[in-house]
């Protein structure tokens, strides 16, 4: 029942995140367009328009989405309706599948034992994220197969040339992350981040002074983050590559493109579109706040040691919550900076043609995560033998 | 946890989040229903096309770069999903895993030689 309890937590989590993904989307394209000067486009009182976006107001936004969902829907002639449905229900099935594995509470901390808080908790759960991502691309391809214009098709052969390279980078980025804990299960790798570590520590013991035994005994949180920054910063271009949709005309970027699908959708269509985007933000987000930032630990404070600071007072059960919650506060808070930097990344960040997406994976990210992987691989087999010896 | 508490939280949260996400289209779906245009119909729509000419209707040097893309895509994650089992290979028999892969690699790696060697004096 307690996988159950979380499910509904994590549900009411990711509701809130999908609605700040919603205006961090919103403010940082509209800060974006005041730098334009006369470039911006003018502003639209009401409604979805090509030549004048909507306004400001996330609610008038909202008010008008729904206007246009319960307008008569569409139906374009040539299109495969059962095929996009589908596609829709395996992406969904795929998104809700991974978005269940992340560990976003913590431990339960009451008592000796310490009980993992998360809805699903594979053993395995780095490996069904690989082969979760892998299904959710796909099954957007099918959603773009659906649509049977040759601009859709294009857009799709993008897509799926997209999701594969994207893939293979994002198994050379996940690799290096399970050599440390030696385990695939999401909950060991949140664990492995809980302790401080100091990054000087190799300062030779001759060089004597101030300065020097500062640096030698400064303390980082122990976040992968900080531990493998290059893997970091690997995992934002593979979680892009995977995430992202060719729309034909992306209502969240503000770009068109020819190639790409979704040209005839209606409201309808583009709802779920749109959600399923977000869900694949939020996704990747909580992600990387599960991979490199330490999920909801907060640095330097351990929750045994607050519960064993109150449990005098008013006994272990309530301050095991209490931590329970402030991790789940601490979780969401870095969600949002993460989903705000990412959002401020990909505004600066110039889009790519897909030949050119390619060759920066092939030729540039492909070797480097590769030698990222081996540094890491050399580094863990030489600290091996040494771990008994200390 | 075990994996039927697990196949239940998974089947609580995929059922509630299916319910969350509905909810809006269905009720969107009721108000239509309640309007006066006929219920059920959609609107049958002409596909979207930028003329009809065959140049327009497709860019062959387009396609043709997206396939050579593709298959680069494939032959890459291919590669790349050899990683995670070796890397599960490399933590469990630590340095004595390389000597296992470089006992199977150094043959196949031969071989591949000595046939292009072939290849080339042919």
């Amino acid at each position: 029942m307690i996988g159950a309890g979380m499910a509904i937590v994590w549900l009411g989590i990711l509701a809130l995140a999908l609605v700040t993904c919603a205006v961090v989307e919103r403010r940082v394209r509209l800060a974006s367009l005041h730098s334009r000067n006369r470039w911006a486009p003018l502003r639209a009182d009401w409604g979805f328009d090509v030549a004048r976006p909507p306004v400001h107001s996330l609610v008038a936004r909202g008010l008008a989405g729904c206007a246009r969902l319960v307008r008569t829907r569409s139906r374009v002639l040539d299109h495969s309706l059962i095929l996009r449905r589908v596609a829709r229900i395996v992406s969904f099935l795929a998104l809700a599948s991974g978005l269940v594995l992340i560990p976003f509470a913590g431990s339960w901390e009451a008592g000796e034992s310490l009980r993992p808080l998360i809805v699903v908790d594979l053993r395995f759960g780095l490996i069904a994220i690989v082969l979760i991502v892998l299904l959710m691309g796909l099954a957007e391809v099918g959603v773009g197969l659906a649509d049977r214009n040759p601009w859709s098709r294009l857009g799709s052969v993008d897509l799926a040339s997209q999701v594969l390279g994207g893939l293979g980078l994002f198994i050379l980025v996940l690799a290096p992350l399970a050599l440390g804990p030696s385990s695939f299960r999401l909950h060991d790798l949140v664990t492995g981040q809980q302790e401080a570590f100091a990054p000087l520590f190799w300062l030779p013991a001759s060089w004597q002074g101030v300065p020097f035994d500062f640096a030698r005994g400064l303390r980082w949180p122990g976040w992968n983050l900080f531990i493998q920054p290059l893997t970091a910063i690997l995992f934002l271009p593979a979680m892009h590559l995977l995430i992202r949709r060719p729309w034909a005309m992306d209502p969240i970027a503000g770009n068109f493109t020819a190639a790409g699908f979704g040209l005839d959708s209606d409201p309808g269509d583009l709802y779920w579109g749109r959600l399923e985007a977000r869900l694949a933000k939020v996704f990747s987000a909580s992600l990387f706040v599960t991979l490199f930032l330490g999920a909801g630990g907060i640095p330097f404070v351990h929750g045994s040691d607050l519960i064993a600071a109150i449990a005098p007072l008013v006994g272990s059960t309530l301050p095991a919550l209490l931590v329970v919650v402030l991790g789940i506060g601490v979780f969401f808070v870095k969600l949002v900076i993460v989903l705000l930097l990412g959002e401020i990344i990909s505004r600066r960040v110039a889009t790519l043609r897909s030949d050119q997406r390619t060759r920066l994976v092939a030729y540039r990210l492909l070797p480097l995560a590769w030698a990222n992987l081996l540094l890491v691989s050399a580094m863990t087999l030489l600290a091996q033998p040494f771990v008994g010896k200390g | 946890m075990d994996s039927s508490n697990g196949a239940l939280a998974w089947l609580v949260f995929v059922v509630l989040a299916g319910l969350a996400t509905a909810a809006l289209p269905g009720l969107a779906a009721l108000l239509r229903r309640r309007l006066p245009a006929r219920p059920g119909t959609r609107v049958a729509l002409e596909p979207v096309t930028f003329g009809d000419s065959q140049k327009l209707r497709r860019s062959p040097r387009h396609a043709v770069r997206l396939h050579r893309t593709l298959v680069t895509s494939v032959l890459v994650c291919a590669l790349a999903i050899l990683i995670l089992p070796g890397v599960l290979v490399l933590r469990t028999l630590g340095i004595s895993g390389l000597q296992v892969a470089i006992g199977l690699v150094l043959p196949t790696f031969v071989v591949a030689l000595y046939s292009r060697r072939r290849d080339s004096l042919q």
